[in-house]
C-alpha cells in the first residue's frame, strides 16, 4: 500500500512529507484549518490551533472535515485527543455573534445558548466592556466593539462579527491594464485569490512573502472597496512608495491623493500616513489619530502589519466599523501580539509560502550563505577582554569582514549588490574601502531616492544601507545581500532583509543572501537562530569559513590542545 | 527458569540436531543462519498443528495434562511422564517439541520451550474451546491491520530508558523512585499524566532488565543490557516480553490467556466469566481466577490489554503480533532537516533509534519522534570519546536522508570550539612560603601526581593522586592535614580564635582511623544493601556485639573501617560511637560492609 503523506502527533502539530506523490494534494487540504510552522527541505510542520479552527470555521469548514481530511492523508490514525479538539474548539466560533442593536442604538452580543451568554457574562475580562441586558445578550456600546471580540478571544469563545461596516464615502478607482510608466500590469492568480478572501469578510490579513506584491493587493482591493481609503505605513518613504504606485497603476490622479505625514497635512479620498505620526500623543488625545477618524473611511490598510505599535492596537480597537485590510510578510512579532492582530485587525484570510511562489516564478529563488570570519589574535583578546555589551559591538566591526566583502564583490562584479549593517562607523569604514554610497537614517528624503532611483537604473551597483532600509522599500535590481553586522535574531528582520533581494530577476537568474560573522563569538550564536529561521522557511543554507584577513579558508581555525601535560584522567 | 528453543538448539549435540533438522525439513543446522531457520520452523503455529495432528487422541490428552499438571516454566517431572509414556516423549523429541535437561547429575526432566506452548495450547484445546465459545456479544474494529513497530508501550519504555540514561532517577531509602518525578514523568508518557501506568511500566522495565538501581541504590538507572535489548526486531521484543510475562505471572497463565485471545477474530472480545468458567472446566493445575483478574489488570496497565467491565482484548500490537503480521521496519528512516531537528518516524528500528537517542537531543516523542542536533549532543559526544568524523558517519549510517551541509559544518565547529578546552579538576598543595613549596615540589618531581607550579607557593597535584602524594610527602617528612579546603579557606585559624564550644549535638562528624588495609577487594563493592545493613546491626547490637563498619569514598580504592559500640541508621547516615568513644556520622552510600565482632 502506498505511503500516505501525514503524520498527526498527539500535540497537535501535523508533519507533512515533502517527498511523497500525495503532497500537494494533502497540502492543499490542511492550509485551510492549520497554520504552517515551517518547511525545510524534507517534512513541513504545521500546527492546529484554536486560531486556526476558528479561521477554518468562519470560512465554513465544519470541524467533521476538518478531521475527515486528516484522515484521509494520515499514514496512521488521527490520535482521538486530536479529533476532540478540533470538535471542541470548532464548536466555539458561531454560537456568539455581534450584531447592530435592532434599537440601533450600539451593538447587540447574544447568542441562541442562554448558558454561553451566562458564562461569558461572569467573567471578569468580558464583564467591563458588556451593557445591560437586552433580550437574549447584551448591549454592547460602539467603542466596545473592538475590546468586546478581543476579550472574547482571549477567554476562548470568540465572537463572529456581523454588525457590518460603515460604508464610507463612495472613491471610483480602476486599475490600469497599462501602467503610467508604459509597463502592461495585471494582477497575478494568487494576488486576485487574496483579494477574494479579503472581500468577503471586509477584514484580515494578507501574508505575502516581500517581493509578491503586497502593494497590489492593497490597490486591488482598494478598487474592489471603492470607497476613501486610509493607508497606514511605516516610514515616509514607503508612503511615498504607496503614492507612485497608486498614481503609477491606479486610474487616481494626484489631487486625490493625500499625505498626512509631519511636513504635510493633506485629507484625501485616498490618504497616506505613517504609525508614528497616527500614534503621537498630545496629553491625554492622539491629536492625529482623532483627525483623521473623523472622516468617513471605507477602507484602512495597514501595511507591514507586523510591525504594528502597541499604541495603534488600542486605536484600531475603535476603528472595527471599518473595513481593515493588513499586509505583511510574516506574522511572527516579536513581541508576541499576533493574538491582537487577529482580533482587531481579523484573521489571516491568505498566506503563500515563500517556496511555492519561487516555484511558480513570481520570486527570485534564493541561496543563503554564512562566512564565519576568524578574528585577529589582537581582536580576539580585545573581544575577550570586553563586557559583554562592548562584545557584540567589536564582532560586527571585526575588520576581516572587509577583506570578505572585497572578495564578495569581486566575486558578484556583475551583480546588484545591497550591503546591510548595523553600526553607522562600521557602515562608513566600508564606504571607504569599497567606495559605495551609504544610505542611513541621517539621509535627507531627497537624496535617498535619488540614491534609490540610480540603483533601480543600474547607475550604482553597490548600496550601503543601515536598517533604514529594512522595510517598504523598492529594489528590484537587487539580486545579492551582503549582511555584515544586524541585530541577530530577529526574525522578522531577517524575513525583511532577504525580502529586499527576492524580487524577480529580469534575467530569472538566482539572488544571494550572505551573512558575514565573527567566529567564535556571539555573532556565531545568534546566527545559529538565523538559520534556523531561514532554513524552517525552506532555504538553502551553506555555511563558509574565512581567515582572519577575510580570505576564504577551507575550514575554520584549528587551535591544537595544549600538549605540554597530559590531561589527569 | 523458562527454557528458551533458540538457546536449547545451540545446545543440542550434532546428531540430534541433525535429526529434528531432517524432521523439520531443514537443510544443515550447524550453519547460525540455519539453526534460526530451524528454530522458526520449529516455532510455527502450522508445523506444530501438522505435528499434534500425527498424534493420536489419547496422546494429545496425555500432552495436554503434561502441559497443563507441570511447573510453571515447563518442567515436566519425568515421574509425571511415565514409562507407559516414554515412548510418546520420544515421538514429541523427534518433533522438536519435547526435550530433556539435567539440571543435577541425577535428576532429569523435560521441557517445553517457551515459544511452543502458545500454539500446542492453540491446537490442543482448540477443540474445548470451540465447544465453550468465550467471545463476547460484543464487537468492535480494530483501528490497524499489522503491529505497528512504535506504539504506547514501547513508547513508554523508551522514554524511560532515554530520560534515565541522561538523568538517573531519585530514590528514597525505601528503594522508591520519588512521587514528584513519578508525576512528573507520566507527563511524558504516551496517555500523558498516568501516574498508575507510569508506575507498571517502571515496575516491568526493571522486570525486563531496562533499568537497574546504582551501586548506592540512590537512583535508577538505565542497565547496560539495554543497549543490547534495543537492537531487537519487534518479532523478538514480543517473545521476551511473553517470556517476562510467563516468569512473572505464570507460563500457563500467559499462554493460555495468550491462545484464547489471540485466537478471536479481530473485533472480538473475550468474555471473562465465560473465559472462568472454562478455564476451571480444563482443571488446570494451580488455576486462580483471582490471578487471571490481576494479569488482566497488570496486562491493561502496561497497554498489552483493554477492557471494557466484563469484556477483555488484546491490544492491537500483542494481538497482531500473535498472528506473526508485523509493520515493515524502515531502515534507515531517520530525517535529518536543515534546521538540526531529527525526525524518527513510527516505522523507524529500535536500533535505529537507539542511536538516535544517543546522539541528539531529545525534543519530544510522540508518534514521531523529534530530536535536536545541537551543541549539547556534541558536547556530550565528545565526552564519550566519539570524534567528529565518526559521529557524522554514525548519522549517515541512520539517515534515509543526505546530510544538510550546514548542519556538517556546525557539528565541525561545535567539535572545534569544544575540543579547545577542557575543565581539570585538580588540587594544589598550597605552602606557607615559597622555600617550603619548593622542598614539597622537589620531593614530588618525579611523582605522576606532580602537574605543574602555578605560584611561588602553589603546586599542583592530580585531584585522584592526594592520598599518595600525602603519603610520598609524609616519608620525607612534610606533615599535612588531610582536609581539602575550599578556594582561600585554607588559612588556619589562630589559636585564640578557636571556638571550642560544642558542633551541634551530641554527635561529631569525625574520621575514622584505618584499621585495615588488607580487605579483600570485592569488599570494596557494596556488597550489601540498606536493609541487610540494618538488620545485622540491629541483631548484632541487640546481643550486645561490637560492629566492624566498612566504608569508603567513591574516590577511595580501599576500604575505612571502624568498629563501633552502638548506632543507629536516621536520615541516610549511620550515626554512632566507636570502641575509642568517639561519635561519628557516615552517610549510608559510603557503607560497604558490617560485621559483628564476635566476642
Amino acid at each position: 500500500m502506498e505511503r500516505l503523506p501525514l503524520i498527526v502527533q498527539s500535540d497537535l502539530t501535523l508533519l507533512l512529507e515533502v517527498d511523497n506523490p500525495t503532497f500537494e494534494e494533502a497540502r492543499q487540504s490542511l492550509v485551510g484549518f492549520a497554520e504552517l510552522l515551517k518547511s525545510p527541505e524534507h517534512i513541513h510542520t504545521y500546527r492546529i490551533t484554536p486560531l486556526s479552527i476558528w479561521n477554518a470555521v468562519a470560512a465554513g469548514i465544519t470541524p467533521d472535515d476538518m478531521i475527515g481530511r486528516l484522515t484521509t492523508y494520515s499514514q496512521y490514525p488521527v490520535p482521538d485527543s486530536v479529533s476532540y479538539f478540533i470538535r471542541d474548539q470548532g464548536r466555539r466560533f458561531g454560537p456568539l455573534q455581534l450584531r447592530k442593536a435592532p434599537d440601533g442604538d450600539g451593538f447587540w452580543l447574544t447568542s441562541d445558548d442562554s448558558q454561553l451568554l451566562l458564562q461569558v457574562s461572569r467573567h471578569k475580562a468580558v464583564v467591563p466592556f458588556l451593557g445591560p441586558e437586552m433580550g437574549q445578550g447584551f448591549r454592547i456600546r460602539p467603542e466596545h466593539r473592538g475590546l468586546i471580540k478581543q476579550a472574547l478571544a482571549k477567554i476562548g469563545w470568540p465572537a463572529n462579527d456581523l454588525a457590518g461596516y460603515a460604508p464610507g464615502i463612495p472613491m471610483p478607482l480602476t486599475l490600469q491594464d497599462i501602467s503610467r510608466r508604459g509597463q502592461p500590469f495585471r494582477m497575478r492568480d494568487y494576488q486576485l485569490d487574496a483579494i477574494k478572501a479579503f472581500s468577503a469578510s471586509g477584514n484580515g490579513v494578507i501574508v505575502l512573502p516581500c517581493g509578491a506584491g503586497k502593494t497590489m493587493v492593497g490597490l486591488g482591493a482598494m478598487a474592489e472597496v471603492g470607497r476613501d481609503t486610509l493607508i497606514l505605513t511605516t516610514s515616509v518613504a514607503a508612503l511615498h512608495q504607496w503614492r507612485s504606485e497608486i498614481l503609477d497603476k491606479t486610474s487616481l490622479g494626484s489631487a486625490s491623493i493625500g499625505e498626512y505625514s509631519a511636513r504635510v497635512k493633506e485629507m484625501r479620498p485616498v490618504t497616506l500616513t505613517t504609525y508614528q505620526l497616527l500614534s503621537h500623543k498630545k496629553g491625554a488625545v492622539y491629536p492625529h489619530f482623532d483627525a483623521l477618524n473623523q472622516h468617513d473611511w471605507g477602507l484602512i490598510i495597514y501595511d507591514e502589519v507586523h510591525l504594528l505599535p502597541a499604541p495603534v492596537f488600542r486605536l484600531t480597537a475603535s476603528l472595527q466599523s471599518r473595513r481593515r485590510l493588513g499586509l505583511t510578510a510574516t506574522l511572527i512579532r516579536e513581541d508576541g501580539r499576533a493574538d491582537d492582530v487577529f482580533a482587531l485587525i481579523g484573521p489571516k484570510r491568505f498566506d503563500m509560502p515563500w517556496k511555492d511562489l519561487e516555484q511558480q516564478g513570481w520570486i527570485a529563488s534564493a541561496q543563503c550563505k554564512e562566512i564565519r570570519v576568524a578574528l585577529s589574535n589582537t581582536w580576539r583578546e580585545r573581544y575577550a577582554l570586553a563586557e559583554d555589551a562592548e562584545r557584540i559591538r567589536i564582532a560586527a566591526e571585526n575588520p576581516a569582514k572587509l577583506g570578505t566583502i572585497r572578495e564578495l564583490l569581486d566575486e558578484h562584479h556583475n551583480d546588484h549588490i545591497l550591503i546591510i549593517g548595523q553600526y553607522l562607523s562600521q557602515l562608513k569604514t566600508i564606504k571607504e574601502a569599497t567606495g559605495a554610497p551609504v544610505l542611513t537614517g541621517e539621509t535627507p528624503t531627497a537624496e535617498r531616492e535619488r540614491l534609490y532611483q540610480a540603483f533601480r537604473e543600474g547607475l550604482i551597483p553597490v548600496l550601503i544601507v543601515s536598517k533604514v532600509a529594512n522595510f517598504a522599500i523598492d529594489l528590484p535590481d537587487a539580486n545579492v545581500a551582503i549582511q555584515v553586522s544586524g541585530t541577530f535574531g530577529s526574525r522578522q528582520e531577517e524575513a525583511q532583509r532577504l525580502g529586499r533581494i527576492l524580487r524577480p530577476k529580469s534575467d530569472g537568474g538566482q539572488a544571494t543572501f550572505y551573512s558575514i560573522v565573527s567566529e567564535d563569538t556571539r555573532e556565531q550564536d545568534f546566527a545559529q537562530k538565523r538559520q534556523l529561521f531561514l532554513c524552517e522557511q525552506g532555504y538553502r543554507y551553506d555555511i563558509a569559513h574565512a581567515d582572519e584577513t577575510g580570505s576564504p579558508a577551507d575550514s575554520a581555525r584549528i587551535i591544537p590542545f595544549p600538549r605540554g601535560k597530559e590531561v589527569p584522567s | 527458569m523458562i527454557f528458551s528453543l533458540p538457546l536449547i538448539l545451540q545446545h543440542l549435540n550434532e546428531d540430534d540436531r541433525a535429526i529434528l533438522a531432517r524432521h523439520a525439513r531443514v537443510s544443515n543446522a550447524s550453519a547460525p543462519e540455519q539453526l534460526a531457520a530451524l528454530a522458526s520452523k520449529l516455532a510455527n503455529p502450522a508445523y506444530i498443528a501438522q505435528a499434534v495432528g500425527r498424534l493420536s487422541g489419547d496422546e494429545r490428552q496425555v500432552l495436554l495434562q503434561w502441559m497443563t499438571h507441570t511447573r510453571e516454566d515447563m518442567l515436566i517431572h519425568a515421574g509425571l511422564v511415565g514409562a507407559p509414556n516414554l515412548p510418546l516423549a520420544n515421538k514429541l523429541g523427534h518433533m522438536g517439541i519435547l526435550y530433556q535437561v539435567q539440571p543435577h547429575t541425577k535428576t532429569w526432566l523435560y521441557v517445553i520451550p517457551h515459544e511452543l506452548v502458545a500454539p500446542l495450547f492453540s491446537v490442543l484445546l482448540a477443540q474445548s474451546m470451540s465447544s465453550a465459545p468465550m467471545a463476547h456479544a460484543v464487537r468492535s474494529p480494530r483501528a490497524l491491520s499489522a503491529s505497528p513497530v512504535w506504539w504506547p508501550m514501547i513508547h513508554d519504555f523508551f522514554m524511560l530508558t532515554s530520560l534515565t540514561r541522561r538523568e538517573p532517577l531519585l530514590v528514597t531509602q525505601q528503594g522508591q523512585v520519588y512521587r514528584r518525578i513519578i508525576t512528573k514523568l507520566a507527563q511524558k508518557t504516551w496517555n500523558r499524566g498516568n501516574v498508575a501506568q507510569l508506575d507498571t511500566t517502571l515496575y516491568a522495565a526493571h522486570g525486563l532488565g531496562l533499568l537497574s538501581l546504582t551501586p548506592y541504590q540512590k537512583h535508577i538507572t538505565v542497565s547496560s543490557y539495554a543497549e543490547e535489548f534495543w537492537t531487537k526486531t519487534p518479532r523478538e521484543f514480543f517473545g521476551t516480553l511473553e517470556q517476562y510475562l510467563a516468569s512473572h505471572f505464570g507460563m500457563v497463565l500467559q499462554k493460555i490467556f495468550w491462545t484464547c485471545a489471540g485466537g478471536l477474530e479481530p473485533d472480538q472480545w473475550l468474555d471473562l466469566a465465560s473465559f472462568h468458567q472454562w478455564a476451571a472446566a480444563q482443571n488446570i493445575f494451580g488455576y486462580k481466577s483471582y490471578q487471571a483478574e490481576n494479569f488482566v489488570k497488570f496486562l491493561a496497565s502496561l497497554g498489552l490489554a483493554e477492557q471494557e467491565g466484563p469484556r477483555w482484548r488484546l491490544t492491537d500490537a500483542p494481538y497482531w503480533a500473535y498472528h506473526q503480521k508485523f509493520e515493515p521496519i524502515s531502515s534507515p528512516s531517520v530525517v535529518i532537516q536543515p534546521t538540526g531537528e531529527v525526525l524518527v518516524p513510527p516505522d523507524a528500528s529500535y536500533a535505529d533509534r537507539w542511536i538516535v537517542d544517543s546522539l541528539a537531543t531529545p525534543v519530544k516523542w510522540d508518534r514521531v519522534a523529534v530530536y535536536h542536533i545541537d551543541r549539547e549532543s556534541v558536547a556530550s559526544a565528545v565526552e564519550r570519546g566519539i570524534v567528529a568524523d565518526q559521529y557524522i558517519k554514525l548519522w549517515k549510517t541512520v539517515s534515509r536522508t543526505v546530510m544538510p551541509s550546514n548542519i556538517e559544518s556546525n557539528i565541525r565547529d561545535w567539535y572545534r570550539a569544544l575540543s579547545r578546552h577542557r575543565l581539570v579538576r585538580a588540587t594544589l598543595i598550597h605552602s606557607s612560603d615559597a622555600s617550603e613549596s619548593s622542598q614539597a615540589e622537589q620531593i614530588l618531581e618525579k611523582s605522576e601526581a606532580f602537574l605543574e607550579r602555578l605560584s611561588p607557593q602553589d603546586l599542583i597535584i592530580a585531584d585522584s593522586r592526594v592520598d599518595a602524594v600525602k603519603k610520598s610527602l609524609d616519608r620525607a617528612g612534610i606533615a599535612m592535614l588531610s582536609t581539602i579546603y575550599a578556594p582561600g579557606a585554607s588559612h588556619l585559624p589562630d589559636d585564640s580564635s578557636l571556638d571550642w564550644e560544642p558542633y551541634g549535638e551530641s554527635i561529631m562528624p569525625v574520621n575514622p582511623p584505618l584499621i585495615s588495609a588488607e580487605i579483600p577487594t570485592h569488599l570494596l563493592l557494596p556488597t550489601m544493601d540498606l536493609y541487610t545493613i540494618q538488620r545485622v546491626l540491629r541483631e548484632a547490637l541487640q546481643q550486645n556485639h561490637k560492629v566492624t563498619v566498612y566504608f569508603k569514598d567513591s574516590e577511595d580504592t580501599q576500604a575505612r573501617a571502624l568498629v563501633m559500640v552502638s548506632g543507629f541508621i536516621a536520615q541516610g547516615r549511620l550515626q554512632g560511637v566507636d570502641a575509642d568513644q568517639k561519635a561519628f556520622v557516615i552517610p549510608v552510600h559510603k557503607l560497604v560492609l558490617v560485621q559483628p565482632v564476635m566476642q
